[in-house]
């Protein structure tokens, strides 16, 4: 066996053949999605669905993992492939350089799929979608607020929702109320503020549940995790919410998964 | 949760496109007790606040309005038309 | 083309624990899962899982177990009803990959295309667990020939692959 692994052995026996045989998704290859990825092509992943259509901005690169300043123009998509690659030269990618509503066939042989999306209407269509597929979904995000004078508030989130546990609407992260008001500001939000080292500590953070969620080596997997980042503190912790969340899904029965049934009148 | 689809279905005078595919999910969805899906967004009497816009079900794209509509054990031809009623 | 199948961990455990428990005459219990076709064909989502009551089963001397035509025609009845596709299961109590006996080659896919005429827009199958791994053969919407199973993920807060 190859040397490279050999200190991620205490994943377990298996582990690394897991590692290598498991499809994982990428939606989104900004800020939280490159980390994922750089993270994802060291620990040995060999089977990607990325998705971006997007090209890098020089206003990126305080935080795009992989980025040069000769990227500024290239395609997010092409600044991923080629850090999996100079990793993993073998590696299988999908690369999609569309929404990943418009070519979803690739996301649906994902084992795991990270959602570093921008709005909670994506998250929503994201988190269905796996829903649909019984596909663990693990949705990273970060936001900053300033309110008057006083200083900006950092906060994020990782939430790993599981096919017929608790969901990201049992949970209380996304919300009728928080769709409306989403889809009323449309367009009107303009760039929001990004940095780079909290998006790290949520990449990390959501790849290690990835990696427990396909090896089990801590053998304490939970089946519904909201952790709450505090980026003023540095704090990552359990959310509140969590323990008022339901045991099974009271949006996604798993009577509903697979394809919707559809009538024509 | 099961759809129904009505293709070309004629929408109320005024709105542009005067008709389309539309999918009408009669079960909660979304937050909302029934929800009608426009294969795109349409221009009706009023503006609407279009907050699911290119929706995947089935192997489509929809969009839909918010438009909440009220009553209880409604039959499928009410809860069309109350959500067309909108577009009035 | 090989099938994926993916499973719920509530569903397969479901399963598993209705398909050990002792049946009065019949040598081993079968069940049925109900299944979903996904936006892929090789791929397929088991979406719950239906008992085979006890008084379902006949007394045949040919075979260890079998099952009579109330427990087919309320299979068949799910799938006009609910929509489900159907497959037929049942479990070897060893670790390993199972595999299927002559009367299995024989008589599963005659059901398996019963199924089928009610609704071959859904996929249906057939399938055997073991306590480690699984073997399938499936009937997938136009196709004509039974299908082999690539892989079975067994999803809750984990995925386990058998």
């Amino acid at each position: 066996m190859s040397t490279k692994y050999q200190r991620q052995l205490f994943l377990g026996e298996t582990s690394q053949s897991i590692i290598e045989w498991a499809v994982i998704g990428v939606v989104g290859l900004g800020g939280g999605g490159s980390h994922i990825v750089q993270q994802t092509a060291h620990i040995g992943f060999q089977n990607y669905a990325l998705y971006d259509p997007q090209t890098a901005e020089d206003t990126n690169l305080n935080r795009l993992v992989g980025a040069t300043i000769r990227d500024v123009g290239r395609e997010k998509l092409k600044i991923s492939k080629r850090l999996i690659r100079g990793l993993q030269p073998k590696a299988k990618i999908s690369a999609n350089r569309v929404r990943w509503q418009e070519a979803p066939e690739p996301l649906m042989v994902c084992d795991l799929i990270f959602g570093c999306a921008d709005s909670f209407q994506d998250r929503d269509e994201l988190e269905t979608f796996c829903r649909r597929h019984l596909i663990i979904y693990i949705d990273i995000g970060m936001d900053i607020h300033q309110v008057d004078d006083e200083p900006p508030r950092m906060a994020g989130q990782v939430i790993l929702s599981a096919p017929g546990h608790a969901c990201m609407k049992c949970l209380g992260f996304i919300s009728p109320e928080k769709l409306a008001m989403e889809a009323q500001k449309y367009g009107v939000a303009g760039p929001r503020p990004q940095v780079i080292w909290p998006n790290g500590i949520l990449a990390s953070s959501a790849v290690g549940l990835a990696v427990d969620a396909l090896t089990g080596w801590t053998r304490k997997m939970r089946a519904s995790i909201y952790l709450s980042y505090d980026g003023n503190t540095g704090f990552v912790s359990e959310h509140v919410l969590l323990q008022y969340a339901p045991k099974v899904c009271q949006h996604y029965p798993l009577a509903d998964a697979g394809s919707p049934q559809i009538r024509t009148l | 949760m099961q759809y129904l689809l009505i293709q070309t279905l004629v929408l109320p005078k005024g709105c542009e496109p005067p008709q389309l595919d539309v999918l009408l999910c009669p079960t909660a969805r979304d937050g909302y007790p029934s929800r009608l899906f426009f294969a795109q967004q349409v221009k009706g009497p009023r503006p609407f606040s279009w907050n699911a816009n290119g929706v995947r079900i089935g192997e489509r794209h929809w969009h839909a309005f918010s438009w909440r509509i009220g009553g209880s054990n409604l039959r499928l031809a009410q809860i069309l038309t109350s959500h067309l009623s909108a577009l009035q | 083309m090989k099938l994926t199948l993916r499973i719920p961990w509530v569903v397969l455990s479901e399963a598993r624990q209705d398909l050990v428990r002792p049946h009065p005459f019949a040598y081993e219990r079968v069940g049925f899962f109900r299944c979903r076709p996904t936006g892929r064909p090789d791929l397929v989502v088991v979406t719950g899982y239906d008992v085979v009551p006890d008084d379902h089963y006949v007394r045949d001397t040919m075979a260890a177990t079998c099952i009579g035509g109330d427990a087919i025609r309320s299979a068949l009845q799910r799938v006009l009803t609910h929509k489900v596709g159907q497959i037929h299961v049942h479990q070897h109590e060893h670790r390993g990959r199972p595999g299927p006996s002559s009367t299995d080659l024989e008589d599963q896919p005659r059901l398996v295309k019963s199924f089928r005429n009610v609704d071959s827009e859904l996929p249906h199958g057939f399938m055997i667990l073991s306590e480690t791994h699984a073997w399938g053969s499936f009937s997938l919407p136009g196709l004509r020939r039974l299908v082999g199973l690539n892989s079975i993920s067994v999803v809750s807060g984990r995925v386990e692959f058998l």
